[in-house]
C-alpha cells in the first residue's frame, strides 16, 4: 500500500495563501487552480515539468473559492468570495472575462457546469443554490433561485449525464434537484452526515453518489428508482437515494473533498489531517450493500489540510491535490495487485 | 370586610388542611397567609401579565405582518409593472421571462394572507422570494459592457427603456427598510448590510 500513490511533482501554485480548488480540463491537459491570492491559474505540462500557463488576475476582489471547466473546454467558470461567478473564455493561452454573474448577496461557494454545457449552477452562504442557462450568445440568465438549504451551502455537482443537481451543506444534508414545469424543484434531501457536509462526486454511472463530511466519513448513496426490486420506498415519481455504505474510521479529521475516478472508480479523499486517501471498491462485495478498501494512504501528503483531490479524466491513476499550503502536488496511483 | 375574613378562612383550611405526621411542625399562621397571598398575587400577575401580553403580541404580529404585506406588496408591483412592458414583447427569452413572472404572480395570489398559522408560510415565502430574485437581474452585469452593442441591438427599442425602467424598480426596492436582508450585497452600502461577516482567513 505504502507505493501505490507516487509524488511526480510540486508546484508552489498559490505561494502566501491557501490553494482551494482544482479543476482539470476535460481533455485533461490542463489544470486549473484557485485561491486566497484570488487568483485563477492555469498549469500545463511542458517535457516532465508542470509549468504555469496563464494567470487570471483581474476577475475577482476576494478569494476564489472553486472552478469549473465547461464540458467543451473553452470556458472557465470561477466563484468568488466577492458573491460574483466569472466567465472565462479560452483563446489558446490566453483567458478573457467574459461574463460576470451576479446575484448572491455573499461569497459563492461553488459553481458546476451541467453534462449538456447549457446549464450552470452556483451556490453560496446565503443559502441558495441558483441555476443558470446559458444561450447561444453566451448570455447567462437565472431560470432558479432554490432556498432549499437551511445553512451555508458548500458544494454543486451535476450528475455526470442527466440534469440532475445536487448541494451539499452546512445543514449536514444533500439536496437533490430536477427541472419541472419551467422550475426547479429539490427532490431529494440526503439526510445522515452529523456535521457540515463539504463535497460531492457521482460514480461513472451516476448511480450513486458520495459525500465527505466534518463528521470524518464518506457516505456512498444509491439512487432506487420507483418499484425497484429491493423495495426501497419512492414518494411518487422520484427515485429515492439510500445510504448503502459508511467509511468511518479512516479519517482523523474534517474530509474535505472527494473525487471519484470516472475511468477507474477509485475514490480519493482530501482531508484536514494533511494526508490523501484512496479506496476502492471490493469487486465480490454485494452492490445493495458494497465494501471498500483503503488501497492507498499519504499522510503527509501536503504540510497543511488537503482542500481537493482531483483525477485526470483521460489518463488512469493520475491524482493532483492542494492544500492550505498553497502547494498543488501531482501524484501517480498504482492500485495495488491483490484488489 | 370580606377580603380579612377570606384570609381567616384561608389560614384556618390550611391548618386543617396540613394534618402534620409525627415529627412535623404544623406551619405557622404567617407561612400560611404568605400562602395564600402567593397564589392570590400569582393569580393577578397572571391575568395582567396575558393582557399585557396579548397587546405586546399584537403589536408584534401587527408589524411583522406589514413587513411581509409590504415585502409581498412589491413583488407583485415589480411583476405588474414588468408585465405591463414586456406586454408586447415577442422573443423567445421575453416569453419565457413572462412565464416566470406569471408563476411569480400566480405564488402572490396563492399566498395566504389571512392565515398566520399556515404551517408552509415561511417555505411558500422563500419561494416567492427566490422567484423575485430570479427576475430581478434582467441580464448579469458584465454582459452588457462586453456584448452592450449586440444585445441591444436585437430589440433596439424596447431593451434601453425596459432596463432604465427596471434599474427605477430597483432602486426604490434598495430604499425600502427591509432592503438589507434581501438585496444585501456587496453594492449596496446602507446600515443593515454587513456583507462580510467573517474574515478572509478563517471563512471555508
Amino acid at each position: 500500500m505504502k507505493d501505490s500513490l507516487v509524488l511526480l511533482g510540486r508546484v508552489p501554485a498559490h505561494p502566501d495563501s491557501r490553494c482551494w480548488f482544482l479543476a482539470w480540463n476535460p481533455a485533461g491537459t490542463l489544470l486549473a487552480s484557485c485561491g486566497g491570492d484570488r487568483r485563477v491559474r492555469i498549469w500545463g505540462t511542458e517535457g516532465d515539468s508542470w509549468i504555469c500557463k496563464s494567470v487570471l488576475s483581474e476577475g475577482h476582489q476576494r478569494t476564489v473559492r472553486k472552478v469549473a471547466w465547461s464540458p467543451c473546454g473553452n470556458y472557465l467558470a470561477s466563484a468568488s468570495f466577492d458573491a460574483t461567478t466569472c466567465i472565462w473564455k479560452k483563446n489558446q493561452d490566453d483567458f478573457e472575462c467574459v461574463t460576470t454573474l451576479e446575484g448572491h448577496e455573499n461569497e459563492v461557494k461553488s459553481v458546476a457546469w451541467a453534462p449538456s454545457g447549457n446549464l450552470l449552477a452556483t451556490c453560496s452562504r446565503d443559502k441558495s443554490v441558483w441555476v443558470w442557462e446559458v444561450d447561444e450568445e453566451d448570455e447567462y440568465e437565472c431560470v432558479s433561485v432554490l432556498n432549499s438549504h437551511t445553512q451555508d451551502v458548500k458544494h454543486v455537482v451535476w450528475h455526470p449525464s442527466q440534469e440532475l443537481l445536487a448541494s451539499a451543506s452546512y445543514d449536514d444534508t444533500v439536496k437533490l434537484y430536477r427541472e419541472e414545469e419551467d422550475d426547479w424543484v429539490c427532490c431529494a434531501t440526503l439526510e445522515g452526515h452529523e456535521s457540515t457536509v463539504w463535497s460531492l462526486a457521482f460514480d461513472p454511472s451516476g448511480q450513486r453518489l458520495a459525500s465527505c463530511s466534518d463528521d470524518r466519513t464518506v457516505r456512498i448513496w444509491r439512487q432506487y428508482p420507483p418499484d425497484n426490486e429491493q423495495g426501497v420506498a419512492c414518494s411518487g415519481s422520484d427515485p429515492s437515494w439510500k445510504c448503502i455504505c459508511t467509511l468511518s474510521g479512516f479519517h482523523s479529521r474534517t474530509i474535505y473533498d472527494v473525487a471519484w475516478c470516472q475511468l477507474t472508480g477509485a475514490l480519493a479523499t482530501a482531508c484536514g489531517d494533511d494526508a490523501i486517501r484512496v479506496f476502492e471498491e471490493d469487486p465480490s462485495s454485494d452492490p445493495q450493500q458494497p465494501t471498500f478498501s483503503l488501497t492507498a494512504h499519504l499522510p503527509q501528503a501536503h504540510s497543511q489540510d488537503v482542500n481537493c483531490v482531483a483525477w485526470n479524466p483521460k489518463e488512469q491513476g493520475l491524482l493532483a491535490s492542494c492544500s492550505d499550503d498553497g502547494e498543488v502536488a501531482f501524484w501517480k496511483y498504482q492500485r495495488p495487485e491483490g484488489i | 370586610m370580606a377580603g380579612s375574613q377570606d384570609m381567616f378562612d384561608a389560614i384556618v383550611m390550611a391548618d386543617e388542611r396540613w394534618v402534620a405526621g409525627p415529627g412535623q411542625r404544623l406551619p405557622s399562621a404567617a407561612e400560611a397567609a404568605r400562602a395564600w397571598f402567593h397564589g392570590e398575587g400569582y393569580q393577578e400577575g397572571y391575568e395582567e401579565g396575558n393582557s399585557l401580553g396579548m397587546i405586546e403580541g399584537r403589536q408584534y404580529g401587527t408589524l411583522h405582518g406589514a413587513k411581509i404585506g409590504s415585502e409581498i406588496g412589491c413583488y407583485q408591483g415589480f411583476a405588474f409593472a414588468w408585465r405591463c412592458l414586456l406586454h408586447s414583447c415577442t422573443t423567445e427569452k421575453d416569453s419565457k421571462k413572462m412565464k416566470a413572472l406569471e408563476s411569480l404572480i400566480g405564488m402572490i395570489e396563492k399566498f395566504p394572507y389571512d392565515d398566520p398559522t399556515y404551517d408552509k408560510l415561511h417555505e411558500d415565502l422563500d419561494k416567492i422570494r427566490g422567484k423575485f430574485k430570479q427576475m430581478r437581474k434582467p441580464r448579469p452585469a458584465g454582459t452588457a459592457q462586453s456584448k452592450g452593442i449586440s444585445s441591444r441591438a436585437r430589440t433596439p427599442i424596447l431593451r434601453p427603456p425596459v432596463t432604465t425602467i427596471l434599474c427605477c424598480l430597483s432602486w426604490n426596492v434598495r430604499s425600502q427598510p427591509w432592503s438589507g436582508s434581501l438585496l444585501s450585497g456587496p453594492g449596496c452600502t446602507g446600515p443593515h448590510c454587513a456583507p462580510w461577516s467573517h474574515g478572509e482567513s478563517l471563512a471555508r
